[in-house]
């Protein structure tokens, strides 16, 4: 079963990000690394991104003609995905034991993050909506 | 959904495309301070879930627009083009400077 582990955050989440330190993001990103080459090496790895900040957002949506119309307005309360993993296990107590690795990734002052990570089953395609 | 998938493929933008399971099977999840997942299913009312996306690798943002236009066109209830709104943004390809 495949599951995503989604880390979600607010604008001010993201700004407050933009000024940890170095030394700070540094360790942050060195446990990212090795938190993928674990997924990839215990074989339950398939696929991980980062996306761009919350700035960079656009809402698209189909005007009456079929061309998009775009808007970069969000409400503040909007939580943003910044990056996620999808991972390929037997069972849903796997992806939150993987879950809990990744939200312990070290924050300001190396001192684990405890973000919450949002985890659910990725569908497999139409079948699995009854379609 | 399907035809988009085909037409996206076959101008070699498609990257990857994946629906998510309803918002009754999500489940937030921390660490305890020992390492082990704490997890909990209650999300606020106006919590947006994320129910698919798609992947595109486009030469410019609007023709990851365009494609956002088609998909909010998608058919809705009654064969209605739901005109859904589509959040678009760039993938980092490395961590953030």
């Amino acid at each position: 079963m495949k599951y995503i582990l989604m880390m979600n955050g607010k604008k001010a989440d993201f700004d407050a990000y933009t000024k940890w330190s170095k030394e700070d993001l540094q360790k942050n990103f060195t446990f990212m690394r090795a938190f993928s080459k674990e997924l990839k090496d215990s074989g339950v790895f398939v696929t991980t991104e980062g996306l761009g900040f919350p700035d960079q957002a656009k809402i698209v949506r189909a005007g009456k003609d079929g061309l998009p119309v775009t808007d970069g307005v969000f409400p503040e309360s909007k939580e943003f995905l910044a990056g996620y993993w999808i991972i390929d296990v037997k069972s849903a107590e796997e992806a939150y034991r993987i879950a809990a690795r990744v939200s312990a990734a070290p924050g300001p002052g190396g001192a684990p993050g405890s973000m919450p990570i949002e985890v659910r089953q990725v569908m497999g395609g139409f079948d699995d909506y009854g379609l | 959904m399907m035809k988009l998938n085909q037409d996206l493929a076959a101008s070699g933008e498609l990257v990857s495309a994946e629906g998510l399971s309803f918002p009754d099977q999500a489940k937030r999840v921390k660490a305890a301070n020992d390492g082990t997942p704490v997890t909990d299913g209650i999300f606020p009312e106006s919590k947006e879930f994320l129910a698919g996306y798609w992947i595109v690798d486009v030469a410019t943002p609007q023709r990851a627009y365009t494609i956002a236009a088609r998909a909010s066109a998608a058919p809705g209830r009654g064969g209605v083009p739901l005109n859904m709104w589509i959040e678009v943004r760039p993938i980092m390809s490395a961590p953030p400077k």
